[in-house]
């Protein structure tokens, strides 16, 4: 087994002048191993991308971060260290195709710079970019190149995006809500380019979004983020098919599918605590309908079977 | 493209009838008299009428309106009343100083105002920031002429640094006469060696330069700050930063591209109103230019130098604008033109 | 009322050079509304000469000095402060009236009111700033009333493309559709409808345009085609003391000084303004 991804212990708080004011991750313990995707879900505001942020050292100013994040070979990440393991070891793709481009340049000026910044030389890139593009399966590749973003499809950029991530064969790749921005079908493709994309490099994948469907389709194991904590992780085909926690069975009953049986669905009541600062115990239990008094004590991570559950009713 | 120019053209037209109408209207119902300006003093009733006559100011108005425009067209802009020179003719003599002045006047505002502009966008909350910010709202309130004169005093008459007026030392003319080639004098002087004349008309002209660039250089400052800032909290800036860009070449290669065309923008826009203040700043540095000639025609209510500084403005402002459209859309390949 | 001063008052508060823009401005408009009453030197201010203060500099006894006639300077320059306040009110007061009501008219009517109002419109403004003002002044003759009609003239136009573009912007939006199709008379959509949320540009231009105005009438003033001698104007005084600068340095330094300070805090206050109503905006 060969581990890419090793975080132990991730916490991430807010500050201003010295002062706590919120606590966005309140300790994550994860590990994915090469080859493999291991996704995250969560609704908006339960820490899913400043996960992604911490790991890639591109925090605001202002938050302050906590416990260890490594990589493979390279050993822990530090703010020394963590610049010139961006975009070479670890990679990122985000939400936005639109946005992520500059306005004003060309894709394959765009591509350049990545790829100066990796060390290839003017030469070098030019003759790599067409093998990258036909990659993750653009045509007109002459034309993409001389491009601008606003020229372009979402579905295009979205490939291009991949692309540029992926130049320099980093060992981790995370995706950032990659299909949220994209119609349905579009996003079903890049979803299966990027599974046929791992099994040719072989990269460990991170998946983040708040779409289980998505996530299901391209992760081996899944870990289900609650305000700022795992409640719920394990094999996809477990957490999925048997959830434990009370959060992961809410979140899956609410979500339409043709498989369901007709009538109401299912919502969780209340919504997603916007700052725990000064909360204890078990972050879910004022909408948790299991709730007991020993909740009042936060639960942590237990093996239950295959996956693991935060959670003092889920009996082992 | 050509359809773009077909189009600047036919406003410029319009707005060139305009600025002549304009002028020519109210120059006619004032009440001074063109013919005694003309004369300008003890003169008979039959003198008058010869005047009167020689400028055709006994036709009826609407016919002195169209040979007005016609001889426009034709180049013959009418005589300064004061100088009794053809207007034209005084106006291109004087037109290289004033735009040597503007050119270092804007070059200086657009140096300093952007790296200021990226000082302050860098750090927002720091202390060179605010001090950036208020300097920049100070350029644009201070009034040119009264800078113009404190500088004058500070640099002139306390630190005998600079000199207080002219383009070049008196004696330039006399021991080293510069060769004509451009027109330009300081240009000339540069491409053909002079450097005594080149030094020299450099120290005359730091002090109206930076007069005149105060108002730009607020402009130019906030602008550039202000739109930097936004900017670098767009997100294709952090997916650069995540595919492992450098700062360094984030903020002055990848950001300054997209943050740059509204500077110029406001560049061009101040650049037409430091025509105005040439108009200022050349009268209390007595420099030999445009704006001299038009504070002058402007007490001195010489009407046909006065039309012809209208128009001349009119136009400069057009082919500013024209510049700065065309400029913008070289940098934004969003914008077509 | 409490909490809304309260509010104001943090407002103000918040930043230290604001605090500073409106001290001026509040001291600025003191002097003008109280002018004669508070003079060190009334007879002076107001421009009886005193032939035995020449060349004083600024001093225990003049503040900033005299003028070339003897008159106290800072008499002078208080005396003069309700001049430039006033006028520049006026300019803009009017410009914006005359501005809004041609906006919302071309805005609400559209067709070709609208191209007529904004084609003149646009043909004063594609001169350059305070040229035609200067053409106008010019033309008919110096003097304080002449260079504020100039002024005017040329102001108008800035305010009637603003009012009609944000107008427009605004009648875009369904309310306005909606009242008119339910038959609420042209006059009361305009007012009640469209004016109030045109207003807050119309403040911050406002704001800022005063400022702008002070300068223009200043530098007509400087000129020789603004107000004239015996008038306080304070670019007036500017370029009497040019001529002297050199050795009376305080008539000159001071005149200008204060032209750049009240004009500094109407921009600031104008900034601040623009944060206030609509921080989307870029600066």
């Amino acid at each position: 087994m060969n581990t890419v991804l090793d975080i132990k212990g991730l916490k991430v708080d807010f500050e201003i002048k010295g002062r706590k004011i919120s606590s966005p991750i309140r300790g994550i313990d994860l590990s994915i191993n090469a080859g493999e995707t291991h996704g995250i879900v969560g609704e908006t505001g339960c820490g899913k991308s400043l996960t992604a942020l911490a790991i890639m050292g591109m925090l605001p100013a202002n938050a302050l971060r906590t416990g260890c994040i490594s990589l493979g070979d390279v050993g822990e990440l530090t703010p020394e260290n963590i610049q010139q393991n961006r975009g070479n070891t670890i990679s990122m793709i985000f939400q936005n195709p639109h946005s992520a481009f500059n306005p004003v340049f060309t894709i394959e000026q765009q591509l350049l710079y990545v790829a100066r910044a990796k060390g290839f030389s003017s030469d070098e890139s030019h003759a790599l970019f067409p093998d990258r593009l036909k990659e993750v399966g653009l045509v007109e590749i002459h034309r993409i190149l001389k491009s601008y973003p606003h020229e372009l499809s979402g579905g295009m950029l979205q490939r291009c995006m991949i692309a540029m991530a992926l130049l320099s064969k980093p060992k981790l790749l995370i995706a950032d809500e990659p299909t949220t921005a994209l119609d349905a079908t579009i996003g079903g493709q890049v979803l299966t380019l990027l599974k046929r994309l791992q099994k040719e490099q072989g990269f460990a994948m991170l998946f983040i979004s708040h779409d289980v469907t998505a996530v299901a389709r391209v992760s081996e194991r899944i870990a289900v983020l609650y305000a700022g904590k795992i409640v719920e992780d394990g094999p996809t085909a477990e957490v999925l098919g048997d959830p434990q926690h009370p959060y992961t069975k809410g979140l899956l009953g609410a979500i339409p599918s043709r498989n369901k049986a007709r009538g109401t669905l299912a919502a969780i009541p209340g919504t997603v605590p916007s700052n725990t600062l000064g909360m204890t115990g078990c972050a879910f239990k004022s909408r948790c309908h299991l709730a007991v008094p020993q909740c009042d004590e936060e639960p942590n991570l237990t093996p239950h079977g295959h996956t693991s559950v935060a959670c003092w009713e889920v009996r082992t | 493209m050509l359809r773009i120019i077909w189009k600047r053209v036919t406003s410029a037209f319009l707005v060139l009838f305009a600025a002549s109408f304009f002028t020519f209207f109210l120059s006619r119902i004032v009440p001074n008299d063109p013919a005694l300006a003309y004369i300008g003093g003890k003169t008979t009733a039959a003198d008058e009428q010869k005047v009167r006559t020689l400028l055709g100011l006994d036709q009826p108005l609407p016919i002195q309106y169209f040979k007005y425009l016609r001889d426009m067209l034709k180049g013959n802009w009418g005589y300064s009343l004061s100088t009794k020179q053809p207007v034209l003719s005084e106006i291109l003599r004087r037109l290289p100083a004033t735009l040597e002045l503007i050119f270092f006047a804007v070059g200086f505002a657009l140096f300093l105002g952007i790296i200021c502009g990226i000082i302050a966008a860098k750090k927002p909350k720091g202390f060179a920031s605010s001090f950036i910010r208020i300097a920049a709202i100070a350029g644009i309130s201070v009034p040119a002429f009264w800078l113009g004169l404190l500088l004058q005093l500070l640099f002139v008459g306390k630190f005998h640094i600079f000199p207080a007026t002219g383009e070049f030392d008196i004696d330039i003319k006399f021991t080293n006469p510069i060769h004509h080639i451009t027109g330009f004098p300081l240009f000339d002087s540069l491409i053909t060696g002079n450097f005594t004349a080149l030094t020299s008309g450099l120290k005359h002209m730091v002090l109206p330069a930076l007069t005149l660039s105060a108002y730009s250089f607020g402009l130019i400052t906030r602008m550039s700050r202000g739109n930097l800032l936004e900017v670098l909290g767009q997100e294709y800036i952090n997916v650069a930063r995540a595919n492992g860009i450098s700062e360094r070449l984030i903020l002055f290669k990848l950001a300054l591209k997209n943050a740059i065309p509204p500077v110029i923008t406001v560049t061009g826009l101040s650049t037409a109103y430091l025509i105005t203040g040439t108009f200022f700043v050349e009268q209390v540095y007595g420099w030999p230019g445009i704006g001299g000639f038009a504070a002058n025609s402007l007490i001195s209510v010489d009407y046909p130098a006065i039309m012809g500084i209208t128009i001349l403005g009119a136009v400069g402002y057009l082919v500013i604008n024209f510049l700065v459209d065309i400029i913008y859309a070289k940098l934004d390949p969003r914008v077509k033109l | 009322m409490i909490t809304k001063v309260k509010a104001g008052f943090t407002f103000i508060r918040g930043d230290i050079w604001t605090a500073i823009s409106t001290f001026i401005l509040t001291v600025f408009v003191l002097v003008a509304v109280l002018g004669k009453w508070i003079l060190p030197y009334p007879s002076e201010g107001t421009g009886t000469a005193n032939v035995d203060h020449l060349h004083i500099g600024p001093g225990a006894a003049h503040w900033l000095g005299t003028d070339e006639l003897g008159r106290d300077l800072l008499s002078r320059l208080m005396y003069g402060a309700r001049s430039v306040l006033f006028t520049s009110l006026l300019v803009v007061i009017v410009a914006a009236l005359v501005g809004t009501v041609l906006g919302l008219m071309a805005a609400f009517f559209g067709g070709w009111i609208d191209s007529a109002i904004m084609n003149i419109s646009s043909l004063f403004l594609s001169f350059p700033p305070l040229l035609l003002s200067l053409v106008a002044v010019s033309l008919l003759g110096p003097g304080l009333k002449n260079s504020l009609i100039a002024l005017m003239i040329s102001w108008w136009p800035w305010y009637a493309r603003l009012i009609r573009n944000e107008a427009r912007f605004v009648k875009l939006r369904p309310f306005v559709e909606i009242a008119e199709s339910m038959g609420v008379s042209r006059r009361r959509i305009i007012f009640r409808h469209l004016l109030p949320n045109v207003t807050s540009p119309l403040i911050i231009q406002f704001a800022a345009d005063l400022g702008t105005v002070i300068l223009a009438a200043g530098s007509l003033a400087f000129i020789g085609l603004g107000a004239q001698p015996p008038a306080a104007d304070w670019g007036l005084l500017v370029a009497q003391g040019r001529s002297v600068i050199f050795d009376q340095w305080w008539i000159s330094t001071f005149a200008g000084l204060a032209i750049f300070l009240v004009v500094l805090a109407f921009n600031s206050l104008g900034d601040v303004l623009r944060d206030h109503f609509d921080p989307r905006r870029s600066k």
